[in-house]
């Protein structure tokens, strides 16, 4: 046996062992139990029937510029208030997209929805449904066409969940890319399984090849840092449309990934602003921080917003607007 | 923007290496080496089973030092060497279980769901397990991972020599094992 010769019978020995194809499912858990210790814990906000509302910010600003970004902690997404749901409703995270000064990023609503789902996967479903439709801020949009549905969330032995789809098959939108984000942070966040949580996609029962020239096959899709694809704010509470008591402070609640942990908040009435304040998170970037302080405001209509300022006093890098009725 | 990172292969959003985090790491090394490096350590092993549990456990440990490393190749060079170790220390341990258990050790490749099934290998895998560790190791990263002998003297940490040494003797010793000539 010569050198190509044996060279040849290793190749051909070898090229009898296929892998597993779920591989990298496995390698995910073991790195994510690893981190899962470095976990930043988000506290939801306790809130009085109607008294308080609350608002979070989150703020993820990325800073290329520097040394390479370290990997960050990671965060289990921010919870709203807690305010009592009506029997056979459930509250499901719903991501969509809206314009920063880095370009299209993810936004968060909340949507209370008429369903009593029994597991988890069905808590995806419902959310996918909701990120089918419209947002409820009229500064965001979803990335999927109308006819898109949702045909099952199912969760695989492997560790990764399943989301097949239907009605996708028509045009789809110029960054395919980021509609998958916006599918696989929704699936993640409403089974609120530990991120990076690997999600296979399915189009009418069927693996799918491309979609929207997007390459789909076996891959697995998980969430990308929050820093590369989350809006660097967010607004979250009080929500869009909120109602707010007037008289009694509301409680704003900010969290965020900024340089120096710095953002700001401001409140407009009409064209004129009424409050604009610093508000200093407990954390800088790289990892995420937050930040809670109370603001009372008499009856009228407002709009809030959380925002990064720009470094040389031009438009903001980014803002989180909701209007808000206090009475 | 589109300077995300989005953890998947196909280079639709192009991410310079010095800005992968671990998981974006793991996620292209994985799909460029998996395979290649499940198959490496199966030849080692002569079980698919364990191959993927020694590469699974080089890519955990690669995950960790990811931020050492920095680089495709170093990252690479690191996923190789911790899974010729690790398929190493496994052998070890089997030769251990095998004295207290005289019975033919569980990863007989015939045995094995997934191991190298077509007899005509058989053979060849069989003779390379017979071989000394370091003859084994030195044979497959020559003529099935393709490193230089530099690379491999790297690799397990010998020198030059030793490892033209483990190559010549490895290759007489598979000659006659598999009842080739001797020249």
């Amino acid at each position: 046996m010569n050198e190509d010769e044996l060279r040849t019978a290793l190749e051909a020995a070898a090229s009898q062992v296929e892998p597993d194809p779920h591989g990298l499912a496995k390698i995910r858990m073991r790195t994510a139990a690893r981190r899962r210790r470095a976990r930043v814990l988000w506290w939801p906000v306790l809130a009085t029937a109607a008294a308080a509302a609350v608002a979070v910010a989150v703020v993820a600003v990325p800073r290329h510029q520097g040394p390479p970004p370290r990997p960050t902690a990671t965060v289990v997404d921010p919870v709203p208030s807690e305010t009592p749901l009506p029997q056979g409703t459930v509250n499901v995270p719903v991501y969509f997209v809206g314009n920063t000064g880095l370009g299209p990023r993810l936004f968060r609503e909340y949507h209370v929805v008429t369903a009593t789902p029994a597991s988890p996967e069905d808590k995806a479903s419902v959310a996918l449904a909701e990120m089918f439709k419209s947002p409820v801020d009229p500064d965001y949009r979803t990335l999927w066409p109308s006819g898109a549905t949702v045909r099952s969330v199912v969760a695989q032995p492997d560790g990764t969940d399943t989301v097949d789809l239907a009605g996708v098959s028509g045009p789809g939108p110029a960054d395919p890319q980021l509609a998958v984000e916006q599918l696989v942070w929704t699936v993640t966040a409403a089974t609120g399984r530990s991120t990076p949580y690997p999600v296979r996609l399915t189009i009418d029962g069927q693996p799918a090849g491309e979609l929207w020239g997007l390459w789909i096959g076996d891959r697995t899709f998980t969430r990308s840092r929050i820093a590369d694809v989350r809006s660097p704010v967010w607004l979250i509470d009080p929500a869009e449309g909120a109602t707010i008591t007037a008289g009694k402070p509301v409680n704003v609640y900010v969290a965020g990934l900024v340089a120096d942990g710095a953002l700001k908040l401001r409140v407009r009435q009409g064209d004129k602003v009424v409050e604009d304040r610093p508000v200093q998170l407990d954390h800088a970037a790289p990892q995420a921080g937050e930040a809670r302080l109370p603001l009372t405001l008499s009856p009228g209509e407002y709009t809030i917003e959380a925002y990064v300022p720009a470094e040389d006093g031009g438009a903001d890098l980014a803002v989180d607007s909701h209007r808000v009725t206090v009475r | 923007m589109t300077t995300a990172a989005f953890p998947v292969m196909g280079g639709e959003r192009v991410t310079s290496v010095a800005q992968w985090d671990a998981d974006e790491a793991v996620t292209r090394l994985y799909a460029a080496h998996y395979r290649g490096l499940v198959r490496l350590a199966a030849l080692l092993l002569g079980d698919t089973g364990s191959a993927e549990e020694a590469v699974q456990d080089a890519f955990v440990a690669m995950h960790g030092r990811w931020r050492g490393l920095r680089e495709p190749d170093k990252a690479l060079a690191y996923l190789r060497m911790t899974v010729v170790n690790r398929s190493r220390s496994m052998l070890r341990r089997r030769m251990v279980a095998a004295r207290f258990r005289p019975q033919p050790l569980p990863d007989v490749p015939s045995a094995e769901h997934g191991a190298m099934a077509s007899f005509e290998h058989v053979e060849l895998v069989e003779a390379l397990r017979r071989l000394p560790t370091r003859q084994r190791e030195a044979l497959v990263l020559r003529y099935y991972s393709d490193l230089s002998e530099a690379g491999i003297a790297e690799a397990l940490g010998c020198s030059l020599g030793a490892i033209k040494s483990h190559l010549s003797r490895g290759r007489a010793a598979l000659r006659r094992a598999l009842g080739g000539d001797e020249s």
